[in-house]
C-alpha cells in the first residue's frame, strides 16, 4: 500500500509535468497558417492614409554673417585677418572657416585652399575638421609627399576617417609604395562604411596587383564588386587579372562581357575582350568585339590590329588585307608600318619590295614565322613559333600554327594538348576536324566540327566548314540538309546563299 | 490531538480547493478571449547591437526600428545606450529611431519582441491593368536614381518577356515575376539598381525588387519598396528587400528573391517602405552593426492586456504598472510552481540537490540567458568557488568568513567572464551573477565536504538532481502555457498552494526509499503495512511530534547529555576535563602528563569529526589508535579548533572535552579489536523498537560508521542475539578481517541495555531517540551519546520497519500507530 501510493502519485505528478512541458511543444507545431486575403475588382477607390511628419531639422548659425565675410575674402581681404574672425568665437571661427573651404573645394580653387589652411596651425585644422580638404588640395596640386603627411597626420588623429585612409592608399599606390598602399588600405576596408568599402577594396586590390599578388588581387576586386555591382571598370580590372591567372576561358569571358553590359560603348572593355578572344583562339568572337569597338573608335590602331589579326587567323584574307593596310598608313611606329606592308603583301600574294622589318617583340615574331611559313620556310617557322609559344599571350596561336608545320604524329599529339587547354574549344574541335579532313577521316571530321559547332552554335565558320567537308566527301545531300536545318538568319548570309547555289549546280549536274 | 490536526489540514485545504472552482466559476463567463489568450504563440525576440569609434566628437546614429501594423505587432522594446540620448519619431517610410550625443566609443543595444502573422493574397484572374490618378500615385510611378522606368533598357526588356494579354494585371506580374526570380542571386551588398540588375542578368534581393519595381511602374501598377528583416534564429548582419504592388487599393507583397508571389509569410518584419537605406549615421565612426535573432513561444495573456475586461484582477496589468518586464513577470509569476515542484521532487521522488531552492534560482536566471549559457555558467560558478575552497582550506580559516571570502574570488572570477565574454561573444550571462552566486558559492561548501569525504556516490547524485531540477525549473519557468494560465486564472495559485500544504503532511516514502529499503518492503505483509518508515514520515511524525526544541538541543550538548544521565543513574564514560574556551587551556598540560590514554571529543560534534583517541605516550607525545604520533602541540590545536566550532554541528563556538579511554568488552574485542564497537537502540515512545549492533573494520579506519564500511548486525531484541549482518549491503556470518563469527554472537548485559535506553527515553524526553551504548570491559554498558534524529539504514540492517515492533499501550498509540498505518 506504501508503495502503490508513492508510486501513483509519482507517476501522476509525471504525467501532470509532462503535459506542461508538453503544453508548449505542441501549440508550437501547430503554427498559425498565414491569413489569406482574396483580391478583387472594386469599385470604389478608397484614399490611402499616409503620415508624413517632417525629421527635426538642426538649427542654422548666422549665415549672413558668413555671407559677408566669404564675400568680402572674395574681394581680397582674408577671411583669417578680418575682424569678423577675430571678434568671434571659437565655433563661429570654425563655420568661417567652413563655409569658406567649402567654396573653395567647389570652385577647385585648391592653391587658395591651401593658401588659407596653413594660416591655422595644425591642431587647428584638426580641430576644425579642415584637415581632410588641406590633404587633397595638395593632392591635387601634385604635392605628393605633403598630402600623404596631411592624410596621415589626419588618420593619427581619427584612425576612423575612411575617405582619409583611402585617398592615401591611393596616393601610396600611386607613389608605387606599394606595401604601404597596401596596408593602409586593409584599414580602410576594416573601417569603411558599405559606401565607400567598394572603393577601399578597389584600391587595395590595384596595390595587390602592382605587387604581382594576383590571387588577392582577384579577390579584393571581386569582393569590391560585391558593394558595388554596377562598377564597369571593376568587373574589367578582374577580368584582366583573371587572364593573367589563366582563369577558365568561359568565366572570363563572362565577366568581361558583365563589363561590357554595363557599360554599352565601354571601349577599353571591349577592347580588352576582342584580344582576350583572339589570344583563345575564338576568332569569330575577337573580330565581333573589335568590329563593336571601332565602331567607337575607328581610329585606334590596337582595334585595328586586333581586326587583322583574327581575320588572318581566320584565313579572311580579304579582309584582313584591309586592316593590314590601314596599318601600314597609320600605325604609329615605323617598325609596325613595315611590317604590316610585308603581312599585307603576302596576303596579296605581291612581291617584298621594301626592307624588312626589325624583328622587335612577340607580335613582329610571329609575323616573320607567318612569313617564313607562306615561303615554305618551314623550319624557319617552327623555330620561331617555339619560340613565341613562351610567351602566354601567343602560346596557343603559335600551337595552332605549328599544327600544320608538324608531322601528323605529332599534330596528334599537339591536337589532343589543345584539347585539354584553357582555350576556346570549339576552335580545337576546328583544328581536330581539319586534321581528320586531310586524313580523309569523314565521320572523325564530322563528328568534331558537330561538337564545334554545339559549343558555338552561331559561329559561320563552323558551319561552313561543315557543309564544306559534306561536299568534299560528296555527300550533297546531307550538306543540303544541314543547310535547311540551319537558322534563318544563317541560311541567309551570302556565304550560305553561295554554297546552295553550288550544290544545287553538283546535284543537279549528277 | 492527531485527529484534530489532521482534519484541519485537510479541510483548509478543501477550502483552497473550493475557493479556487468558485473564483473560476464565477469569472469563466466574463473569460470569453481567456481561451485563446492562453494558446501560446510564436514570436520573436530581436536584439541589434550598434557599436562605433569616434575620436570624442558628435554622433548621429538613426535607423528603422520595428513597429506595429496589421501583420506585425511589437509587444515590448528597449533600447539602451551609455552615453547617447534617443528620440523616436514617425516618418513617411518607417519608424526611426535616432540617437545621438557626443562620445568616443559606445555601444548600443536596442531589444524588441515582436509578433508577425503571415499574409497570402489570391488575385482575381479578372483584375484588369486600369488607368489610375497618376498624381495621386504619383510616388509609386515615377522613375528615381536606382528605379530606371522610362529607361529604354527596361522598355526593351519589357517588350521581350511581356505575356500574350498584358492587360490582365495577373499575367503581368507573373511575367515580372517570373523574370526577376529567374535572374542570379548574387548576394551583393551594395546598392544594385534596376538597370544594373537588368545588364548583369544578376543581383542580390535589392536589385531584384527595384527591376521588379521598375517593370511594375513601367506598366503603370503603383510599386514600391519594402525593407525589414528575415527572421531566421541566429546572428546576421543582412537586411533583405522585398517589394509591394498595389492592387484594388491594397499592397500586395511579393519577394522575388526568395520566391514569394503575392505572399509574405509570418518570419518577414517590415521596417520600412521606400528606397532608404536601414542605417544612416556620422562618417567616420567605424560604424558596425549585429542582428541576432531568436524565436520563442510567448503568452498574449502577458502582453494582450487591452483585450482582458478591466473589470476582473489582472495580473499582467498589474505588474506591468510596476514597470516590471513581460520576461521578468514571467518568472515572477511561475515561481510558486517551480518551488511546489522543488517539494514534489524532493519529498516524493527524493531527488537531492545542492541547496533545497537553488534550482529555482538558477533555472530563473535560465530564463534570461538560455539553458545551455546558464547551465555552463552554473559549472563555471560552482568551479570557481570549488578551486576556492581548495586555495582557502589550507588557511584554515573559520566557516562563515571562508565562504565570505569565496563569495568575494567567485564574484571577482565571474565579473571578468562577464568582461571577456561580452568583448568576445555575444553572449549574455550578466543575471547569472546576481544572487544565484552567493547561494552557488554555499553549495560549493557542500560539494567541498563531499569531495572530502570521498563520497562520491553521494556526490555524482546530489549533482545529477541539482541539473535534474535545474532544466525542469527552466522548462516551466519558460512554459508560456503555465505562464498563461496563472495570468489568465490567478486563482490557479490557490490549487498550487493546497498542493503544498498537502505535501507538507505527506508522509508516505519517497521514490528513492522505495529503492533503498526494496528488502525490507518484500518482507512486508498486510498486517505490518506502513511499518517501514521513511524521512518524510520520520520527520514529521517523530522528531517534530515527539521531540521539543529544548530536548534536541539538549541531545545536541554531549556533555549536558552526560550530565543529565548520570543524575538518572544511567552509567556514561566520565569526563576528565573540558575546555570551553582558550583560558582553559592551561590545564591541557597537566591532564595530558597524567593521562596515557584518553579520547578528546567535541561537544557539539556529528558523524565522528573532530574526535581523537589516543591510545599510548610516546617519547615524541602520543600514539593515535591509527598508530600515528601526535604531538602535543596538534592536541593543543585540536582543542582549539574545537573550541572555535570547527567540528560543530550548529556553526558556533563549542567545548573539547576529553574522555578516559574505553576498553571494549571481550567479547566484542574478539570479533573487531580495531576500534570500539558501539549499539545503537532506537527508542519511540520509550518502548525499544530496533537496535543493530555497529562493528569497524580495517576499512572503515577503526570507526562504527556504517557510510564508511563499517558492518551493521541486527539484534534481537529479545534476546540480544546477532540474527543477521550485513556490510555494504551484502549478508555475511563472519567478519571480513578478523574472520571471527558475527551472526549467534550472544550481546552481554543485553537486559541492562535495554533498560538503560529506555531509562534515557525517560530521562531526556525525546520521544523519538537513538541510544549509542558501547561495552566497557570492566564498567559494563555505558551511554555514548543520545541522537535526536537517529538514521532509518537500521531498517535494513534489520530488514523490519520500525514501527513492526511498536507495540501501542495506550489508545493514543494506537491511534498513532493507526494513523501511521493510514497515512502510509
Amino acid at each position: 500500500m506504501q508503495v502503490i501510493k508513492t508510486l501513483a502519485f509519482a507517476f501522476g505528478f509525471i504525467a501532470l509535468l509532462s503535459v506542461v512541458i508538453a503544453a508548449d511543444s505542441l501549440f508550437s507545431l501547430s503554427t498559425d497558417s498565414d491569413k489569406h486575403i482574396a483580391i478583387e475588382q472594386l469599385n470604389d477607390e478608397v484614399m490611402e492614409q499616409s503620415e508624413i511628419k517632417p525629421l527635426v531639422a538642426d538649427s542654422p548659425l548666422e549665415q549672413t554673417m558668413i555671407d559677408r565675410a566669404l564675400e568680402r575674402h572674395q574681394q581680397g581681404f582674408d577671411l583669417l585677418q578680418q575682424s569678423v574672425f577675430e571678434t568671434a568665437t571659437e565655433l563661429q571661427k570654425q563655420a568661417l572657416v567652413d563655409a569658406l573651404i567649402t567654396q573653395l573645394m567647389a570652385q577647385s580653387s585648391y592653391q587658395v585652399v591651401i593658401k588659407v589652411l596653413n594660416q591655422l596651425t595644425e591642431s587647428q585644422r584638426l580641430a576644425w575638421q579642415q584637415q581632410f580638404s588641406y590633404a587633397i588640395s595638395l593632392a591635387r596640386t601634385k604635392q605628393q609627399e605633403l598630402a600623404i603627411e596631411a592624410y596621415r597626420t589626419l588618420l593619427v588623429h581619427n584612425d576612423s576617417h575612411t575617405a582619409a585612409a583611402i585617398n592615401l592608399g591611393l596616393l601610396l599606390n600611386k607613389a608605387k609604395r606599394y606595401k604601404e598602399a597596401q596596408r593602409t588600405l586593409k584599414k580602410a576596408v576594416a573601417i569603411a562604411p558599405s559606401s565607400k568599402k567598394a572603393k577601399a577594396l578597389s584600391a587595395l586590390a590595384t596595390s595587390l596587383q602592382r605587387q604581382n599578388k594576383l590571387e588577392k588581387a582577384a579577390k579584393a576586386f571581386a569582393h569590391s564588386l560585391e558593394y558595388r555591382p554596377n562598377h564597369a571598370a571593376t568587373w574589367l580590372k578582374l577580368a584582366l587579372v583573371k587572364v593573367k591567372l589563366d582563369r577558365d576561358y568561359a568565366m572570363v569571358s563572362k565577366t568581361f562581357e558583365r563589363a561590357i553590359a554595363l557599360k554599352p560603348g565601354y571601349v577599353k572593355a571591349l577592347k580588352h575582350q576582342a584580344e582576350y578572344q583572339l589570344m583563345k583562339l575564338n576568332f569569330n568572337a575577337a573580330i565581333n568585339y573589335a568590329k563593336q569597338a571601332l565602331a567607337l573608335a575607328s581610329k585606334d590602331e590596337d582595334i585595328h590590329r586586333i581586326l587583322a589579326w583574327a581575320y588572318l587567323e581566320q584565313a579572311d584574307k580579304s579582309l584582313a588585307s584591309e586592316q593590314w593596310k590601314w596599318l601600314a598608313s597609320q600605325a604609329n611606329s615605323k617598325n609596325e608600318r613595315l611590317m604590316a606592308q610585308h603581312i599585307n603583301a603576302m596576303l596579296n600574294q605581291r612581291e617584298v619590295n621594301f626592307k624588312a622589318f626589325k624583328i622587335q617583340g612577340d607580335e613582329a615574331k610571329y609575323a616573320t614565322a607567318l612569313l617564313a611559313k607562306e615561303q615554305a620556310e618551314q623550319l624557319k617557322a617552327s623555330q620561331l613559333f617555339n619560340q613565341i609559344k613562351l610567351s602566354s599571350d601567343w602560346f596557343y596561336r603559335a600551337q595552332r600554327q605549328l599544327l600544320s608545320l608538324t608531322k601528323t604524329a605529332e599534330q596528334k599529339s599537339l591536337l589532343s594538348q589543345l584539347a585539354t587547354e584553357n582555350v576556346y574549344q570549339a576552335e580545337s574541335q576546328l583544328l581536330k576536324a581539319q586534321q581528320f579532313v586531310q586524313e580523309q577521316e569523314f565521320e572523325l571530321a564530322i563528328g568534331a566540327i558537330n561538337q564545334a559547332i554545339q559549343l558555338d552554335p552561331g559561329n559561320s565558320q563552323f558551319v561552313l566548314f561543315k557543309i564544306d567537308t559534306l561536299n568534299t566527301f560528296e555527300q550533297h545531300h546531307a550538306a543540303l540538309a544541314f543547310i535547311s536545318s540551319l537558322k534563318n538568319d544563317m541560311q541567309s548570309s551570302p556565304l550560305i546563299k553561295r554554297r546552295i547555289k553550288q550544290l544545287q549546280k553538283i546535284i543537279d549536274a549528277s | 490531538m492527531w485527529k484534530q490536526k489532521f482534519s484541519w489540514l485537510f479541510r483548509f485545504e478543501l477550502l483552497l480547493v473550493f475557493t479556487a472552482i468558485a473564483i473560476f466559476s464565477y469569472f469563466q463567463q466574463a473569460r470569453e478571449q481567456s481561451a485563446t489568450l492562453l494558446k501560446p504563440v510564436q514570436s520573436y525576440q530581436l536584439a541589434l547591437r550598434m557599436q562605433f569609434n569616434s575620436a570624442d566628437k558628435d554622433v548621429n546614429i538613426s535607423t528603422f526600428v520595428p513597429h506595429s501594423n496589421e501583420r506585425q505587432q511589437v509587444l515590448t522594446d528597449t533600447s539602451q545606450s551609455n552615453y547617447l540620448a534617443q528620440s523616436l519619431f514617425p516618418s513617411y517610410n518607417g519608424l526611426v529611431s535616432r540617437w545621438s550625443g557626443t562620445a568616443a566609443s559606445d555601444s548600443i543595444d536596442y531589444k524588441a519582441q515582436i509578433q508577425t502573422s503571415g499574409y497570402q493574397f489570391s488575385l482575381s484572374d479578372s483584375l484588369e491593368v486600369t488607368d489610375i490618378d497618376q498624381q495621386k500615385w504619383q510616388n509609386y510611378l515615377q522613375a528615381s536614381e536606382h528605379i530606371q522606368v522610362g529607361h529604354p533598357e527596361i522598355a526593351a526588356l519589357w517588350q521581350q518577356i511581356q505575356p500574350d494579354d498584358n492587360n490582365n494585371v495577373v499575367k503581368v506580374l507573373e511575367a515580372i515575376y517570373q523574370y526577376t526570380a529567374d535572374i542570379e542571386s548574387i548576394p551583393f551588398k551594395g546598392t544594385t539598381d534596376a538597370l544594373t540588375a537588368l545588364r548583369l542578368g544578376a543581383a542580390s534581393c535589392n536589385g531584384k525588387s527595384r527591376l521588379f519595381v521598375a517593370l511594375a511602374r513601367h506598366n503603370g501598377i503603383p510599386a514600391r519598396l519594402v525593407g525589414g528583416l528575415v527572421l531566421n534564429e541566429g546572428s546576421k548582419k543582412t537586411s533583405h528587400q522585398w517589394l509591394e504592388v498595389n492592387i484594388e487599393n491594397q499592397w500586395i507583397p511579393f519577394d522575388p528573391t526568395n520566391h514569394y508571389f503575392a505572399q509574405l509569410p509570418a518570419h518577414y518584419l517590415e521596417l520600412y517602405r521606400g528606397d532608404k537605406s536601414l542605417f544612416t549615421h556620422t562618417a567616420n565612426i567605424d560604424f558596425d552593426y549585429q542582428f541576432t535573432i531568436n524565436k520563442n513561444l510567448i503568452s498574449p495573456a502577458l502582453y494582450q492586456t487591452s483585450q482582458v475586461d478591466d473589470t476582473r484582477f489582472d495580473i499582467a496589468r498589474l505588474l506591468q504598472e510596476l514597470h516590471l518586464p513581460a520576461q521578468t513577470a514571467a518568472v515572477f509569476l511561475v515561481l510558486p510552481f517551480c518551488a511546489l515542484l522543488i517539494t514534489v521532487f524532493r519529498n516524493l521522488f527524493g531527488l537531492k540537490s545542492f541547496g533545497i531552492f537553488m534550482p529555482m534560482l538558477v533555472g530563473s536566471a535560465c530564463a534570461f540567458v538560455g539553458l545551455t549559457v546558464g547551465l555552463m555558467g552554473f559549472v563555471m560558478i560552482v568551479v570557481i568557488a570549488f578551486i576556492g575552497q581548495i586555495a582557502l582550506h589550507g588557511l584554515n580559516l573559520l566557516k562563515i568568513p571562508r565562504l565570505a571570502a569565496i563569495i568575494t574570488l567567485v564574484n571577482a572570477a565571474t565579473f571578468s567572464l562577464l568582461l571577456l565574454l561580452d568583448q568576445f561573444s555575444t553572449i549574455e550571462i550578466g543575471l547569472l551573477s546576481l544572487f544565484p552566486v552567493i547561494i552557488i558559492t554555499f553549495i560549493a561548501d557542500k560539494l567541498y565536504s563531499l569531495v572530502e569525504q570521498r563520497s562520491w556516490m553521494e556526490l555524482s547524485q546530489t549533482m545529477a538532481g541539482s541539473a535534474v531540477s535545474i532544466i525542469l525549473c527552466y522548462l516551466c519557468i519558460s512554459s508560456a502555457t503555465l505562464q498563461g494560465i496563472f495570468v489568465l486564472y490567478p486563482e490557479a495559485y490557490l490549487l498550487v498552494l493546497a498542493a503544498q500544504v498537502y505535501m507538507g503532511r505527506w508522509t508516505g516514502l519517497r521514490l528513492t526509499e522505495l529503492v533503498r529499503f526494496k528488502q525490507v518492503l518484500q518482507n512486508t505483509t498486510e498486517q505490518n503495512d506502513g511499518a517501514v518508515v521513511g524521512i518524510n514520515k520520520r520527520n514529521r511524525d517523530f522528531v517534530a511530534s515527539l521531540n521539543s526544541r529544548e530536548d534536541l538541543l539538549t541531545a545536541a550538548d554531549k556533555l549536558a547529555t552526560k550530565a543529565l544521565l548520570q543524575k538518572h543513574n544511567i552509567p556514561v564514560p566520565s569526563t576528565i576535563a573540558a575546555f570551553n574556551n582558550t583560558n582553559d587551556l592551561t590545564e591541557l598540560e597537566q591532564h595530558l602528563n597524567t593521562h596515557r590514554e584518553f579520547v578528546i571529543k567535541p561537544n557539539a560534534g556529528s558523524q565522528g569529526k573532530g574526535i581523537l583517541v589516543i591510545r599510548d605516550k610516546s617519547a615524541d607525545g602520543f600514539v593515535s589508535a591509527n598508530g600515528k604520533t601526535v604531538s602535543k602541540a596538534e592536541i593543543t590545536k585540536l582543542i582549539k579548533d574545537t573550541i572555535g566550532g570547527k567540528y560543530s554541528q550548529l556553526e558556533k563556538s563549542d567545548t573539547a572535552y576529553i574522555e578516559p579511554l574505553i576498553h571494549q568488552h571481550l567479547s566484542l574485542n574478539n570479533i573487531a579489536p580495531y576500534g570500539l564497537c558501539d549499539i545503537r537502540v532506537v527508542v519511540i515512545k520509550k518502548q525499544v523498537v530496533s537496535a543493530m549492533l555497529r562493528i569497524p573494520t580495517l576499512g572503515s579506519s577503526g570507526k562504527a560508521n556504517l557510510h564508511q564500511g563499517a558492518l551493521g548486525a541486527a539484534i534481537n531484541l529479545k534476546t540480544g542475539e546477532i540474527e543477521r549482518c550485513l556490510c555494504q549491503g551484502q549478508v555475511i556470518t563472519h567478519h571480513p578481517d578478523s574472520n571471527a563469527q558475527v551472526t549467534g554472537v550472544v550481546l552481554p548485559f543485553w537486559s541492562k541495555i535495554v533498560e538503560m535506553s529506555q531509562a534515557c527515553s525517560e530521562a531526556l524526553g525525546l520521544g523519538y531517540m537513538g541510544v549509542d551504548i558501547c561495552l566497557d570491559e570492566y564498567l559494563g554498558p555505558l551511554v555514548l551519546e543520545l541522537n535526536g534524529r537517529p538514521g532509518l539504514e537500521i531498517q535494513n540492517i534489520n530488514k523490519s520497519g520500525l514501527m513492526a515492533q511498536f507495540q501501542p499501550s495506550e489508545p493514543a498509540d494506537t491511534a498513532f500507530s493507526t494513523a501511521q498505518a493510514k497515512l502510509a
